[in-house]
């Protein structure tokens, strides 16, 4: 060997430092960078010349520190950790809308509703105490408004969320695919493509929080991604989008749809195994749809047994010459049964113009069998409208005092005539609550529709308390105190509306408790899993430093190796 | 393991955030004084709360409820107290009236006052608090009682067709007005037309009556009717023209069911004053077809008593048709019937025989119409008994008018029923929730403080009571007047029966205060158990939560500072 070839040990040696250096520099200057993995320089000894001599150090390359183990699990569990997170924030959100521990909201008016009757009890003439019905059971109403309102408001939230985290979702792929380019040039020229694949590995992450997902590398590099059912979102340097499906059916709820790689779109939601925008849909249609059910269902049944006990009384004025059904049936169910009805009668008095009483219209109701014709032909038969004719044929009358007809837009109305008046007088059977004579309440749809009758809101002295409009009358207000404390609710029917809303506070309540709990263990998880990757993959700045003076004196030696050889080589030349 | 500056940077922020939130939810607890927050916080807590909650908000609005309602008890109690004073003063009157050496003008004159006071007796249970009725049931607003007045005007009914004459016979002669020949007319005949009134359709147009089959060897019924006159006729004489001629031609049914056994289809009759009527069957019209003597015209026929009607005319002796003049009611102002006394039951006089005073006749019915008394004279005064009614039942009915009227057959005076005093309330009591499921009952009605019921053989109708004791002290029946004292003894023990019972209710409307009031409390302590934070332990909780933070804070802060780089330097 030459005395140059001692030169070019040093050569090496001194780029070998000089790599080494460079590489401390840049894990030091990507000590904060997101899924960054500490990288150093593999360097082996030369391989020597013949008859063994050293022929100083050669570069292998430059290594990512990884440990494919960790990082899948931490893929993983940012699926679980996004699921649990969303539902957890979904679920807090609703329980805002719950949150009534201080009594001043649904629960609250429920309260104050039911007392307005108790005091109405008491002083049944009284005009402040009917007011005071009406302001509450107003403010009742507008809170079932506000809290469906709210719940509505929440469900368009989540579909806004669903479509911004598909978007994501979307931009994630398009980048993954992109870095799968990069990785696959890269390595193809023999370079190493360490950043592009940390990326890529921090990408996968975050899609992985969206929607739970599957992936491996194949040979030349690239990162093959799909959801559980083997779909591909990422195949090479392609991706496939995702879509926000919707149409009328969904009524502006989206769903999760897959563009595959003809261009067809698929219903991916059932498929997809997890990840947020899965766990969006989820609690939209179970728990925030269940919550929005029930509260509807809480303000139908209030509604209906509330009018059931109002319909068959009076106020202090409640002569009317004639009243429209609140609720209008469509041809169909005009000749179908009417739901909800009991067996029992109603009835209605008819007065003269003078006041005195002049017919009283008695209706019979078979539950199960009466239909809104049917009614109306019982009672006009009540109110002796059919006649015999010569040929023993029945006919209707031209003119009763009290009449009943269905109209063309399929309500019904009651009709008196010639001066008479006429008021409601008993209903045991439910038949004007369900036509909506006579209601307090009038609601089709539940909580998000249900008001005062406009009627009441108008003269509150037609808020019936009583019977037969005997003013000091309280029967039917005590009635409707006893509503509050009386089972109608549930499967069993044993709930009270009280004990209803109750089950709905306790369920979101435990179920905000569960999402935290869950929560919390998955973090957990999640943090332990990035602990293990960042020991394996994070930089220290101790060790850098360490490195840092490693490479100084590396580069130092070399240095002075140089110096040496070279005043050999002038000591040679000087010889 | 190895350790990084991103495991430590990790470890740091995980324990740093997880402080700083156990010390936020400490922080808020402590500022709003409430460990429950949201149903999170406690799920089965925070549904108990809002039954305590609704608990505690019926009972405080039951309690503001029982407040009004003891004011509406002590304004009663304090009104029957009144009442049973009022009674015991009557029963005083009595008592002196009852002394055999009290004077036939002192009693009348105890009657008085035993009057003023019974009205003054009225007033009490009429009494209001605020604008209610205390003692009229749940008709609150109306007033219990009604002291009636003892005349009462009698509703007169009849169901004919009157046809008054326009101008009277004779004006001048009050003494013999109808034994004089009929002026002005001649020789002649007058023909009348007597149908049953036609059915009439929907609008009113009459409905055409097919022609009879005529029967095999019967002659039909003429319809009309002709009386012949000469023109030297008294109007006695012609009223008994008209009447023989409608005998004689048969135009009258028999009619077992009528008093007077037949119906004519019409009658004339001398009025009063001194009209002359045709009367046709109620249920019939008629015209006068021709007229040649001239009474029509003469006498000036025209039409009464129907507000609306098939057009009738009269035909007069030109045979052209008049119309009739559509006049609204019968004038019956001829008769001024007035009922005297009181009775509960409604009565039908009936006149069955036309006639005047001694000669009508008349029946009465205490259950319209339905079953008739005997036949019994008309005269300007009668007494009308209900075998089975109370002797206070006792009704007369006079006519005030002057002279000697007519009363024509089926002509029906009326008699609604006419209490002493009534009562316009109802029974309903009232009862109002005092608590939960428990009711009490808040109104007295006037009936249970003063009048009789039937199931109960204590109560007595003291104000039938006082009627009776007014009569016997005006009549000077001492006996009656002794005997009323027992029974206004047994009003004043129904009064004060009632009266022990309402101050009971208001005891019961005090316990139940303090049980509510009970409940306001324990249930606040359970509900402040369950939701407020306990302030000593919370501010023991945060002080540690505050330490803990520090001392991780300064563990963070050993752990980051030393590098390598400070010691390199």
């Amino acid at each position: 060997m030459s005395l140059f070839g001692a030169f070019e040990v040093g050569k090496k040696s001194l780029s070998a430092a000089q790599l080494g250096q460079q590489t401390t520099g840049h894990n030091i200057a990507n000590v904060d960078t997101e899924g960054f993995s500490r990288q150093d320089v593999i360097q082996t000894s030369a391989q020597p010349y013949n008859g063994g001599k050293g022929n100083g150090v050669d570069i292998q390359g430059i290594r990512r520190n990884t440990d494919g183990f960790t990082k899948e699990k931490v893929v993983g569990e940012q699926t679980e950790v996004g699921s649990w997170t969303t539902k957890e924030q979904v679920l807090g959100e609703a329980e805002i809308i719950f949150t009534d521990v201080d009594g001043n909201r649904l629960r609250g008016a429920m309260d104050e509703f039911w007392n307005s009757w108790n005091d109405l009890a008491h002083q049944p003439e009284s005009v402040t105490m009917r007011k005071e019905v009406l302001a509450k059971s107003t403010a009742l109403a507008e809170r079932f408004n506000v809290f469906n309102a709210r719940l509505e408001e929440l469900q368009g939230n989540l579909n806004g969320r669903v479509k911004a985290k598909i978007l994501e979702v979307n931009q994630t792929t398009r980048q993954i695919a992109e870095l799968n380019k990069q990785v696959e040039q890269l390595e193809k020229q023999g370079r190493p493509a360490n950043d592009a694949r940390d990326r890529r590995e921090k990408l996968l992450q975050d899609l992985s929080n969206l929607v739970e997902v599957r992936y491996f590398e194949n040979d030349r590099g690239t990162m093959e991604v799909q959801i559980a059912n083997g779909q591909t979102l990422v195949h090479g340097r392609d991706n496939y989008e995702v879509t926000a499906l919707t149409n009328a059916a969904l009524q502006g709820n989206v769903r999760f749809g897959l563009k595959g790689p003809t261009g067809v779109e698929s219903d991916i939601t059932e498929i997809v195994g997890g990840g947020s925008i899965k766990e969006l849909i989820t609690q939209r249609d179970t728990n925030i749809k269940g919550y929005q059910d029930n509260i509807n269902l809480l303000a139908k049944e209030l509604a209906f047994r509330v009018n059931s006990i109002h319909a068959g009384g009076t106020g202090i004025e409640a002569l009317r010459y004639q009243d429209t059904s609140a609720y209008s049936l469509n041809p169909e169910a005009q000749g179908q049964p009417l739901p909800f009805l009991q067996n029992g009668y109603f009835e209605i008095k008819v007065e003269d113009k003078d006041g005195n009483p002049d017919m009283l219209v008695h209706v019979d109701v078979e539950a199960g069998k009466d239909t809104a014709q049917s009614l109306v032909e019982k009672i006009n038969r009540a109110a002796g409208a059919y006649e015999v004719d010569s040929e023993g044929k029945e006919t209707l009358k031209a003119q009763t005092p009290f009449v009943a007809k269905l109209n063309a837009d399929g309500s019904l109305s009651f009709k008196s005539d010639l001066g008479r008046k006429f008021h409601y007088s008993g209903d045991n059977s439910n038949t004007l609550a369900v036509l909506g004579f006579n209601t307090f309440f009038q609601s089709l749809n539940g909580a998000g529709d249900i008001r005062v009758n406009q009627e009441l809101v108008d003269n509150e002295m037609k808020i019936a308390a009583g019977y037969d409009m005997v003013a000091g009358d309280n029967r039917l207000a005590t009635k409707m105190t006893e509503l509050q404390m009386g089972g109608v609710l549930g499967e069993t029917g044993d709930l009270s509306f009280d004990e209803f809303y109750n089950s709905q506070i306790t369920d979101i309540g435990l179920k905000v408790q569960d999402s935290q709990k869950g929560l919390a263990n998955h973090d957990e998880m999640l943090s332990q899993y990035e602990a293990l990757r960042d020991s394996v993959s994070s930089v220290n700045l101790d060790e850098e430093m360490a490195n840092m003076i490693k490479y100084q004196r590396a580069y130092e030696s070399s240095a002075k190796y140089m110096t040496t050889v070279d005043q050999m080589t002038n000591t040679l030349i000087q010889m | 393991m190895r350790v990084t500056d991103q495991t430590k940077n990790n470890a740091v922020q995980k324990s740093l955030s997880t402080n700083a939130e156990e010390l936020q939810n400490l922080m808020v607890g402590m500022a709003n004084g409430k460990k429950l927050n949201k149903p999170s916080d406690d799920p089965v807590g925070a549904a108990l709360v809002q039954d305590f909650h609704t608990s505690i908000d019926r009972s405080k609005s039951l309690e503001k409820n029982i407040g009004s309602d003891k004011v509406w008890l002590n304004a009663t109690e304090s009104a029957v107290s009144q009442i049973s004073d009022m009674v015991l003063k009557i029963k005083e009157m009595t008592l002196k009236g009852a002394n055999g050496g009290v004077t036939k003008e002192e009693r009348m004159a105890l009657s008085k006052e035993i009057e003023m006071m019974t009205q003054d007796l009225v007033k009490l249970v009429n009494k209001k608090e605020g604008k209610l009725f205390l003692f009229s049931g749940t008709k609150t607003l109306t007033e219990p009682l009604k002291l009636n007045s003892k005349l009462k005007e009698a509703e007169i009914k009849f169901d004919g067709l009157r046809v008054k004459s326009e101008r009277s016979i004779i004006p001048l002669d009050q003494t013999h007005p109808i034994n004089k020949v009929v002026p002005g007319i001649t020789p002649g005949k007058l023909e009348l037309l007597v149908e049953p009134k036609p059915e009439l359709d929907a609008e009113g147009n009459p409905i055409p009556v097919p022609e009879p089959e005529p029967v095999e060897g019967e002659t039909p019924k003429p319809k009309t009717v002709s009386v012949e006159l000469t023109g030297e006729e008294t109007v006695q004489e012609v009223v008994k023209k008209i009447n023989d001629a409608f005998i004689a031609k048969g135009n009258y049914q028999e009619d077992p069911s009528s008093p007077s056994g037949y119906k004519a289809d019409l009658f004339a009759q001398m009025g009063v004053d001194n009209h002359l009527y045709l009367d046709p069957a109620y249920d019939h019209d008629f015209k006068i077809l021709s007229d040649t003597t001239g009474l029509a015209k003469g006498m000036g026929f025209h039409f009464l008593g129907q507000e609306k009607g098939p057009a009738l005319g009269v035909e007069g002796a030109s045979g052209e048709a008049q119309p009739a003049p559509g006049e609204a009611a019968i004038p019956f102002d001829e008769f001024e019937p007035l009922f005297r006394g009181y009775s509960k039951e409604n009565y039908i006089v009936k006149v069955v025989q036309g006639g005047t005073y001694g000669t009508a006749l008349y029946v009465v019915s205490d259950d319209d119409g339905k079953t008739w008394s005997p036949k019994q004279s008309l005269n300007k005064q009668i007494e009308i008994f209900n075998p089975e009614g109370k002797p206070s039942d006792q009704i007369r009915l006079q006519f005030e008018a002057p002279g000697k009227p007519y009363f024509m057959e089926g002509l029906e005076f009326r008699f609604t029923g006419n209490e002493f005093v009534e009562y316009h309330g109802n029974d309903v009591i009232k009862e109002v929730p005092i608590d939960n499921g428990i009711k009490v009952a808040l109104n007295t009605t006037a009936t249970e403080l003063l009048m009789k019921d039937p199931e109960d053989p204590e109560t007595v109708d003291t104000f039938e009571v006082l009627n009776r004791l007014m009569s016997a002290l005006e009549e000077d029946d001492q006996q009656t007047v002794i005997k009323s004292v027992q029974e206004i003894d047994n009003g004043i023990n129904q009064v004060l029966k009632k009266r022990a019972e309402i101050g009971s209710r208001v005891l019961e409307l005090e316990s139940s205060e303090d049980r509510l009031s009970q409940n306001i409390d324990s249930k606040g302590a359970e509900m402040s158990k369950i939701q407020d934070m306990d302030l000593a332990k919370g501010s023991i909780d945060l002080n540690k939560a505050e330490l803990k933070h520090k001392s991780a804070l300064d563990a963070s802060a050993r752990l980051i500072q030393p590098t390598l780089v400070q010691f390199l330097k």
